[in-house]
């Protein structure tokens, strides 16, 4: 056994913890265990790091509905908002805020979604920034600089 | 944030002191605050009564161009509709 390899398992332990996951269960640091790596004894620490990133993958996989760290962040790229089809790809942020999750795009800070899961952020993100671009298609109050420039991105980006 | 907030407690004082008329047919409720006459804030809180997160307690502060602070006294009463005014004319008036 390559010394190396038990220098990555506190990593994958604590990678195990972010996801939900007790460490002991999944990803055992014990030495016992690094007996039972398959071909081990002639191994580079590459076969050891297949096995572990194997048998912490597998897990996390299975949970499907994990909980997520206050910390984490999911990236999700829109290409379409309702049946208009964007001009370019809109790179969106989601992560967890409470109980839900919200999500914004550093393009439009104007514009957020928020819901019970990452797909119902993105969704309701989706229908607020076409409500927004139909909002800012009333042209009988004038708007802030600010909000013309809004509009003008927007109109670019849908096409208009 | 000690205090936990729902769009209730956002809705109603936007309403009664920033005279905001929000829009109900969106997938939030919208609704503009107009600064002499011009669409300068845009408050968008979403349908339900859920408590807010505090990232979109920081977005609807932001939306309405408050600090944190400000907007809790937005909420909690002692931010007039005239002091939020005289703050937003001074946002604007430092604009480049």
């Amino acid at each position: 056994m390559s010394i190396d390899a038990l220098s990555m398992v506190p990593s994958l332990s604590v990678a195990a913890r972010n996801y939900g996951l007790s460490s002991r269960q999944h990803v055992s640091s014990s030495a016992t265990k690094y007996t039972s790596i398959p071909s081990c004894e002639q191994s580079t620490t590459l076969t050891a790091t297949r096995y572990w990133l194997q048998h912490f993958v597998a897990p996390v996989q299975g949970l499907g509905n994990y909980r997520a760290g206050a910390f984490d962040v999911f990236v999700r790229t829109v290409d379409c908002v309702g049946k208009r089809e964007l001009c370019r790809p809109l790179t969106v942020y989601v992560v967890p805020d409470g109980d839900s999750f919200i999500a914004r795009a550093h393009e439009f800070e104007q514009v957020y979604g928020v819901g019970d899961s990452v797909d119902d952020s993105l969704e309701d993100f989706k229908l607020c920034l076409l409500d927004l671009s139909e909002d800012l298609s009333d042209v009988n109050t004038p708007y802030s600089s600010e909000w013309e420039q809004v509009r003008a991105q927007l109109s670019e980006l849908m096409g208009k | 944030m000690g205090v936990s907030y729902n769009s209730l407690d956002v809705l109603k004082p936007c309403k009664t002191k920033l005279n905001v008329e929000f829009r109900t047919t969106g997938p939030h409720f919208t609704g503009w605050y107009l600064l002499d006459g011009v669409k300068w804030a845009r408050i968008s809180v979403p349908k339900g009564a859920k408590t807010i997160g505090p990232s979109l307690f920081g977005q609807m502060a932001k939306e309405l161009k408050l600090d944190k602070g400000d907007f809790v006294r937005l909420l909690d009463c002692p931010l007039s509709g005239d002091e939020y005014l005289s703050i937003q004319r001074r946002i604007r008036d430092e604009q480049p």
